[in-house]
């Protein structure tokens, strides 16, 4: 679309991302939120393992900035309650935690240049997710989430971990895969956004999935056996 | 891939008196339920709020996709429950009702499964009758009247529009990409049916966007709605009386501690293990329902 800069130019303003006019940014959060919505959608449609409902979350927060994220966030979570009831409401706040350090990583950090620097940006996201979501889920849902890793929840207290414990120890595991993943399904899809949005962002160039995909495997046995290990412990400690 | 699995979004159309309420009134119930669910333990107020709000999904003539809608917590609940019993989100002392194998089974564990049970299916079904008794743009018109920011009014109303846009974009993608010969499930289709979704997407963005700019987007003045949403004598008694009884609930049970009678009701062993067998077995049996249905479907 090469007449979207003629719209841009009525609404200049000093800071340099100001440039996007307020109805691009306007269009964007919504189609960011729906995105949200069905990138869930479309992974459970795929039958993967994963959630993929924060790509959204993640490209607004790169593209537009953490807080425009951070909006998508509370916005997806507003928006799915008016879809499926209001339960998912608290966990806004895992969205936003999500959006703003994908945000400010990118953005501040520099944690976007290289590929081994954004997979550790998408680990962090993946561990802060996991300590804001794990009590969230713990009060409101009693530590289910109504999907397989409540088995392994089960197990862990079987085993002799806490609840809370046992919640974040399951918790993390789907929370690397989805993020890790998640992350760089939005690098390949900010890489194929026009030019005029993504031109002074400082991101590394997508790299083909597979190789995430077995460094996600490995991180995830990886935690596994420290987990079940931390839960072994805890059990024989108590 | 077929399209048939819609979200539960539709606002099913009809004219029954819960139709006809004004969604601020509708909005005032659904807040004062999630509240009130989550300002008491008491099971007895937690199950008579959730049948009183499937009452009004029958009467709204909304039974079928209600039922449809609420399958969502039969994995949820069932974990819920198995969990509950094995680790109790209450402080200790627990009382052991009973043990299968390694596994403790506790009764408060049960009490307070059945409390976070109540407070799920409460607010779940209140706001689904919500859901699918209001016009979407009746409920952004009347929050615009309470002076909620346009822009935000805006932004969560095209959300709802977007969302079948794109459902129905995935299906064609999906479609296109099968016909060339691509894997319809499984990681490595993620990258040919997310990408091309969501630039699509983000790309139409310039087009709503010159669109707005064109209409005078954010431009001052007063802005009209074609559907006009009146307030009468009877919305603000409903809204009202919804207001009332619920903040006293509410009230009422914070003095009294959350109310909870987790020391009134004692479960008796053999009912908690019947009940966590069941509830464990129906988590087990609807995952692995979940994963043969997935792999056997076309």
């Amino acid at each position: 679309m090469s007449t979207a800069p003629a719209a841009a130019t009525p609404k200049k303003s000093k800071t340099a991302r100001a440039k996007l006019p307020t109805t691009l940014i306007v269009t964007l959060v919504p189609v960011c939120v729906a995105l949200n919505i069905v990138g869930g959608y479309i992974a459970s449609a795929l039958r993967l393992p994963v959630y993929l409902d924060m790509i959204g979350t993640a490209i607004s927060a790169i593209v537009l900035g953490p807080w425009w994220g951070a909006l998508v966030g509370v916005l997806t979570n507003t928006g799915s309650a008016l879809i499926s009831g209001p339960v998912s409401l608290p966990f806004a706040i895992v969205n936003v935690v999500g959006a703003l350090l994908w945000g400010y990583g990118v953005r501040s950090w520099g944690l976007g240049r290289t590929i081994p620097k954004f997979f550790l940006l998408n680990v962090i996201v993946a561990v802060a997710c996991t300590i804001v979501a794990a009590p969230i889920i713990v009060l409101v849902f009693g530590g289910a989430t109504g999907n397989g890793a409540d088995a392994l929840t089960g197990t862990f207290l079987a085993v002799g971990q806490n609840l809370v414990g046992s919640v974040f120890s399951s918790n993390i595991l789907t929370s690397l895969a989805d993020k890790i993943i998640g992350g760089f399904v939005a690098l390949a899809i900010i890489e194929a956004l026009p030019k005029s949005l993504t031109a002074d962002i400082d991101i590394v160039k997508a790299t083909p999935l597979k190789g995430i995909l077995l460094a996600v495997a490995g991180i995830v046995i990886g935690v596994l056996i420290v987990v079940v290990f931390l839960a072994i412990t805890a059990g024989s400690g108590s | 891939m077929t399209m048939t699995t819609a979200l539960p979004i539709a606002m099913i159309p009809g004219d029954s008196v819960i139709h006809r309420i004004n969604p601020i009134a509708k909005l005032v119930w659904v807040v004062g339920y999630i509240v009130l669910a989550f300002s008491t333990q008491n099971i007895f107020i937690l199950a008579s709020m959730a049948v009183f709000a499937f009452l009004l999904g029958i009467v709204a003539g909304v039974l079928k996709p209600l039922l449809k809608a609420m399958i969502i917590l039969v994995p949820i609940g069932s974990s819920l429950l198995a969990l509950q019993i094995i680790a109790p989100a209450v402080e200790r002392p627990w009382t052991l009702a009973g043990s299968i194998g390694p596994l403790s089974l506790y009764g408060d564990g049960l009490y307070y499964g059945f409390v976070l049970l109540g407070r799920v299916v409460a607010s779940l079904i209140i706001a689904l009758v919500m859901v699918m008794t209001t016009h979407p743009s009746d409920l952004f018109t009347s929050l615009a009247k309470l002076k909620m920011p346009y822009t935000l009014n805006f932004m969560l109303a095209m959300t709802l529009q977007l969302i079948p846009v794109f459902q129905r974009e995935f299906g064609v993608i999906m479609s296109a990409q099968k016909s060339r010969g691509m894997k319809g499930t499984g990681f490595s289709a993620v990258l040919p049916s997310f990408v091309p979704v969501f630039v699509g997407a983000i790309e139409r963005v310039q087009q709503l966007s010159i669109s707005l700019e064109s209409r005078g987007f954010g431009s001052d003045g007063h802005k009209t709605s074609y559907r006009q949403v009146r307030v009468r004598v009877r919305d603000w008694i409903i809204g009202g009386l919804g207001a009332v009884l619920i903040v006293g609930l509410s009230v009422y049970s914070i003095i009294r501690g959350t109310w909870s009678l987790s020391g009134e009701i004692v479960f008796s062993g053999a009912f908690v293990t019947t009940l966590f067998a069941i509830a464990a077995l129906t988590f087990f049996g609807f995952i692995a329902f979940t994963i043969i249905y997935g792999f056997t479907r076309k």
